[in-house]
């Protein structure tokens, strides 16, 4: 439970991270070191997002990993989590 | 969360403009029974859901809704490109032009500015259920008029995919309001609201 919550955390971090230069990048789409930022995000995010949904379930829809069951609707709901 | 994926659910190429078509259609975006109220409703009853199964069909459906009102703002764009002001007024597409110009404004075909006064989220999972379902057939039931109303087959093949959806959201929606049930005390015999009392 620990490691989840400190993955989300991680999660979190690096999608808010994303979403505030990609903001800056729409009105200054060739700065360099933004895209910069932007690239090693991106990585970043997309290896923490696999983990996470390899171990303890999707985060979206299509990150639903286990092949026998459909763990979507599991709780906690983002809502009832205490993070 | 949620994130914006930079692809239409599903393909809208309508070649010839027609503001008629736009005037009526644009119903669906912030009419009564329009997909930006279907998406505010589902999006908030979320929070009173006590059950798993519920709360992810509200989830899904919720956000399925945020894409068809995308869609429909792509139907009226697409609707009203190149328009001459021969056509503005013949069309009588002149009194939403006097107010948005071709900008896309959620409002009802008779011209009412969108409002959540024509939906609900009351916290009790089974009157939202059974509302759902209701907004379903009603939002069906528009593009059925729809349908009904325009000839443009480009057109009518969107509408026509928006329209199947609804049938299947009411689907979802009467199997969540099954789970419901089989949550129920068995002394509830009314089905009085399971999330609060």
């Amino acid at each position: 439970m620990k490691e989840q919550k400190q993955l989300i955390k991680s999660i979190q971090v690096q999608s808010f991270s994303m979403l505030d230069t990609a903001l800056f990048l729409d009105t200054h789409p060739c700065d360099a070191d933004a895209m910069a930022k932007y690239t090693s995000t991106r990585e970043e995010l997309a290896g923490l997002i696999n983990t996470y949904e390899m171990r303890f379930g999707p985060l979206t829809t299509s990150g639903n990993y286990c092949t026998d069951s459909w763990q979507w609707i599991e709780s906690p709901w983002p809502w009832e989590r205490q993070v | 969360m949620f994130y914006y994926q930079k692809a239409l659910q599903y393909p809208i190429n309508i070649k010839t403009p027609n503001p008629a078509a736009a005037k009526i259609i644009i119903a669906q975006l912030g009419g009564p029974d329009g997909e930006a109220g279907a998406a505010a409703r589902y999006l908030n009853q979320r929070f009173a859901m006590p059950y798993k199964k519920g709360i992810a069909v509200l989830t899904d459906v919720g956000t399925e809704e945020l894409n068809h009102e995308e869609m429909i703002g792509s139907i009226i764009y697409q609707l009203t490109r190149n328009l001459s002001l021969e056509q503005i007024k013949a069309s009588g597409f002149d009194a939403y032009f006097v107010d948005h110009t071709t900008g896309v404004y959620p409002q009802s075909a008779s011209g009412e500015p969108f409002t959540a006064a024509a939906i609900q989220s009351t916290g009790d999972p089974i009157a939202d259920a059974f509302e759902d379902m209701a907004a379903e057939q009603k939002a069906r039931l528009t593009y059925d008029n729809i349908l009904r109303l325009v000839d443009d087959p480009d057109v009518k093949d969107a509408i026509r995919f928006l329209r199947a959806r609804e049938v299947v959201h009411f689907q979802r929606f009467g199997e969540m309001l099954t789970d419901i049930r089989e949550h129920l005390d068995s002394n509830n015999y009314y089905a009085i609201n399971p999330a609060f009392d």
